[in-house]
């Protein structure tokens, strides 16, 4: 695994992937913005390997409660991709998508959780198709799965696909602020790093 | 009495005989974590896994806990070793659930219920029966272990610590 990833840290700094990424998360975070009517910020983009055991603790403790919006990633960069918030968070998100006053939302019913699902399927499509358009990696989202539970149940659901193979997550990771009503939101998408190799060096022509 | 709370993180075995060590594995979903208990010598063990089965070609240096199908062999050698008998260990099994239920995701993500029957396979050929269990639905779980007594605690996602039985 170590070697992949260093393999792979190789080829974001030959071919300057880091950036790329920084412009397709600019580009999911217009379609949030866009979705939501008004101007979001993003926290600079991250691309970070983080041990299994430990993806829990990265985010928070492992019994808060948070909402995920979970889409696995299909084409020439598979991969999965999922937007996290705490729950609190999470309907406050609701009120704005929804455009209500804060405070409106108090627990998430089919219509707030598609509303959330809908939110993720566009920020995930705007990240995909900045790739798309800047070196040509064609691949589509799933349909959106909405997951309210514990953090540590999430992050058993992120880790799963990876783990028969790695012991670490490669994340591209970012936050979403909505300035006034403070909602932050986890962006992550995690590329299967051995696939991602191959398809970079297609790409690139290596 | 002061309580040393070891979390057993994914992919990790913590087995113990002090009594005043408690193993807990926060936050279980899909994974699953099997606990072995000998009350008479008073030593327990906890693993928590993510995976039914190892893939024939997967290293397993440092990480056979992942998967249930070596995890599970791996906490019973280490609680012998620990001088547990195999005949007194009492099996408990929690996790498991369903957490993605989205129309148009592949089968492959429910590895709930493939991981729980992973750790009955493996617990039957080992000739351990379970005495307690709380597993599928679609909610995260916290378990716990307490080494001094040997006591069991299950918290679902939104509820109160319950004696897992």
């Amino acid at each position: 695994m170590s070697e992949q990833v260093v393999l792979l840290n190789d080829l974001v700094a030959r071919h300057q992937t880091d950036e790329l990424l920084a412009l397709a998360m600019d580009n999911a975070a217009r379609g949030l913005s866009e979705m939501l009517g008004r101007p979001i910020t993003i926290d600079v983009p991250r691309v970070q390997t983080v041990p299994i055991s430990r993806v829990t603790d990265h985010v928070g403790g492992p019994e808060t409660d948070m909402v995920g919006v979970y889409l696995l990633i299909e084409g020439e960069m598979p991969g999965q991709a999922i937007l996290m918030a705490t729950l609190e968070d999470a309907l406050r998100l609701v009120d704005l998508l929804m455009g209500e006053p804060e405070g409106t939302t108090r627990e998430l019913g089919d219509l707030e959780r598609s509303a959330l699902a809908e939110a993720g399927n566009l920020t995930v499509s705007f990240f995909l198709n900045a790739l798309a358009n800047s070196i040509g990696l064609s691949s589509r989202p799933s349909p959106p799965a909405v997951m309210v539970d514990m953090l540590g149940a999430i992050m058993g659901v992120v880790a799963a696909p990876v783990a028969a193979f790695a012991d670490e997550l490669l994340i591209v990771e970012t936050a979403f602020k909505e300035p006034h009503r403070t909602v932050n939101v986890h962006f992550w998408v995690l590329p299967y790093p051995v696939m991602t190799l191959d398809q970079v060096a297609l790409a690139t022509g290596d | 009495m002061a309580e040393n709370v070891h979390s057993v993180s994914i992919g990790e075995m913590i087995v113990s005989s002090n009594p005043d060590d408690v193993l807990v594995a926060y936050g279980l979903g899909s994974c699953a974590a099997v606990i072995l208990y000998d009350p008479q010598r008073r030593v327990g063990g906890m693993v928590h896994s993510l995976l039914p089965t190892a893939p024939p070609n997967a290293s397993l240096d440092g990480s056979a806990a992942k998967f249930v199908d070596h995890g599970v062999p791996m906490l019973i050698e280490a609680l012998l070793r620990q001088g547990a008998e195999r005949s007194r260990l009492v099996a408990a099994l929690c996790g498991g659930a369903q957490m993605i239920t989205a129309p148009g995701l592949p089968d492959t993500l429910n590895i709930g219920s493939r991981n729980v029957a992973a750790a009955e396979a493996a617990l039957r050929a080992a000739g351990i029966s379970l005495r307690a269990r709380a597993t599928g639905g679609n909610v995260g779980r916290t378990v716990k272990l307490i080494i001094k007594t040997g006591q069991m605690t299950v918290k679902c996602a939104g509820q109160s610590e319950q004696p897992l039985t």
